[in-house]
């Protein structure tokens, strides 16, 4: 089920198909509003915030742009509003919506995230690598080609040649060792 | 035998499971049917979704996102002020709101209660007079003007009027036994509410009596 699909069943009232969208993007809007405002609580609040807002604005949205590219906006006009009722300064600099969807690193306002989740995304990364390098070689391939080379099941189904359900199957093998590995640190970030 | 069946059953749960977080994870990549996404979103536990929350964060950090782990009650907390809004409750309803709400309320019924009882205190004498009130109102008496002047004069005029109407009726029914099975037909008809009508009716039936008593005589003799 694609965005669009979800974002059709959220605009009827289907507040599980929102929830699927919010777990999708959740991750990413955090960090993202993680640059403008350094208390995690508050974070938390302006993060909640933004997703009540996209929640309140989805049947004004129309689908012209992808829905994160949409939900990209509406948190940071969130983060910077509430900068300005607190009559904070919201960072100069700002990055676009298109580098953000490809965000490496690069840019400045990567800086103004805290150490400790700079430290933690970090490490996390190291963790997911090496939970990688562990794992067998049919599943490693698998997750490999949907993860970083983004291939649709099919796709990998004809490059390993082998049926679509056990590309599905390996995906999901995959994904549970490398979450086995992540939980230590999930659970100590509470 | 027994144990053999039981590590059966277990696998077939296993199995099960593992089938229903294969779709939860081909979910994720967008990746199932119309039905297996209806029946996966309907059937999503709290656990299901943590899951998948940690498979999308390892995602967005495979892919180079960058992304940050967020507090484990962050989505319950959204959905829960999600559902606020769908019902109505403004968004600032939080649990300190609610808290402050409960205790109102609770303030508001002991005083409530307290002027109940209060209440109660001053209309006694009244339940007193509704106790006695045949004797007294056969008698003609009524006692309006000292129950208007009680806290409640509306329902006091009211149990008035009904005790008039009371007493009317204990009269005729006094009436009807005593000339039961000479021709008196056993009914009463209120011609109005007004207390003079009341009266005049009253009258009405006291003729009656006397009128039958005459007749009682002429018979007997």
């Amino acid at each position: 089920m694609t965005d669009e699909e979800l974002v059709k069943k959220a605009r009827k009232g289907d507040q599980r198909a929102f929830d699927l969208l919010v777990r999708k993007y959740q991750h990413r809007i955090y960090a993202l509003i993680s640059r403008y405002i350094r208390d995690q609580d508050e974070v938390q609040d302006v993060a909640q915030e933004a997703f009540i807002k996209a929640w309140r604005a989805l049947p004004r949205f129309r689908g012209e742009s992808a829905f994160y590219t949409w939900l990209y906006r509406i948190a940071v006009n969130t983060a910077k509003n509430y900068l300005v009722s607190l009559r904070r300064r919201p960072p100069g600099s700002d990055i676009d919506v298109e580098d953000a969807e490809q965000f490496i690193g690069s840019d400045g306002l990567r800086d103004i995230g805290t150490p400790e989740s700079k430290l933690m995304s970090d490490e996390l990364e190291a963790v997911i690598h090496k939970a990688i390098a562990a794992l067998p070689q049919e599943l490693k391939t698998a997750v490999t080609l949907r993860e970083f080379e983004g291939l649709s099941y099919e796709d990998i189904a004809a490059v390993m040649e082998c049926p679509v359900g056990t590309v599905r199957s390996r995906i999901f093998r995959a994904r549970e060792s490398i979450e086995q590995a992540m939980r230590p640190l999930l659970d100590d970030a509470g | 035998m027994g144990d053999t069946m039981s590590q059966e059953t277990t696998k077939l749960d296993e199995s099960s499971l593992d089938k229903s977080l294969e779709t939860l994870s081909a979910l994720l990549d967008g990746e199932v049917t119309e039905l297996e996404a209806r029946r996966t979103l309907r059937d999503m536990t709290d656990e299901d979704g943590a899951r998948l929350s940690r498979w999308q964060l390892a995602s967005d950090l495979m892919r180079g996102h960058e992304a940050a782990a967020v507090p484990k009650d962050f989505n319950a907390n959204l959905m829960a002020a999600l559902e606020n809004e769908r019902s109505g409750k403004p968004a600032w309803m939080h649990p300190i709101a609610s808290l402050a709400v409960a205790a109102s309320v609770a303030v508001a019924t002991v005083i409530g209660w307290q002027y109940w009882e209060y209440s109660s205190a001053l209309e006694q004498p009244a339940m007193v007079s509704n106790d006695s009130r045949l004797p007294r109102l056969l008698g003609g008496d009524t006692e309006l003007v000292s129950q208007s002047l009680r806290p409640q004069a509306l329902p006091a005029a009211v149990q008035a009027e009904q005790a008039r109407r009371d007493a009317m009726m204990a009269q005729h029914s006094e009436f009807v036994a005593r000339h039961s099975g000479q021709g008196v037909m056993a009914s009463a008809r209120f011609v109005s509410q007004e207390a003079d009508k009341l009266e005049v009716s009253q009258a009405d039936a006291t003729q009656a009596e006397a009128s039958t008593s005459e007749k009682e005589i002429k018979g007997e003799q």
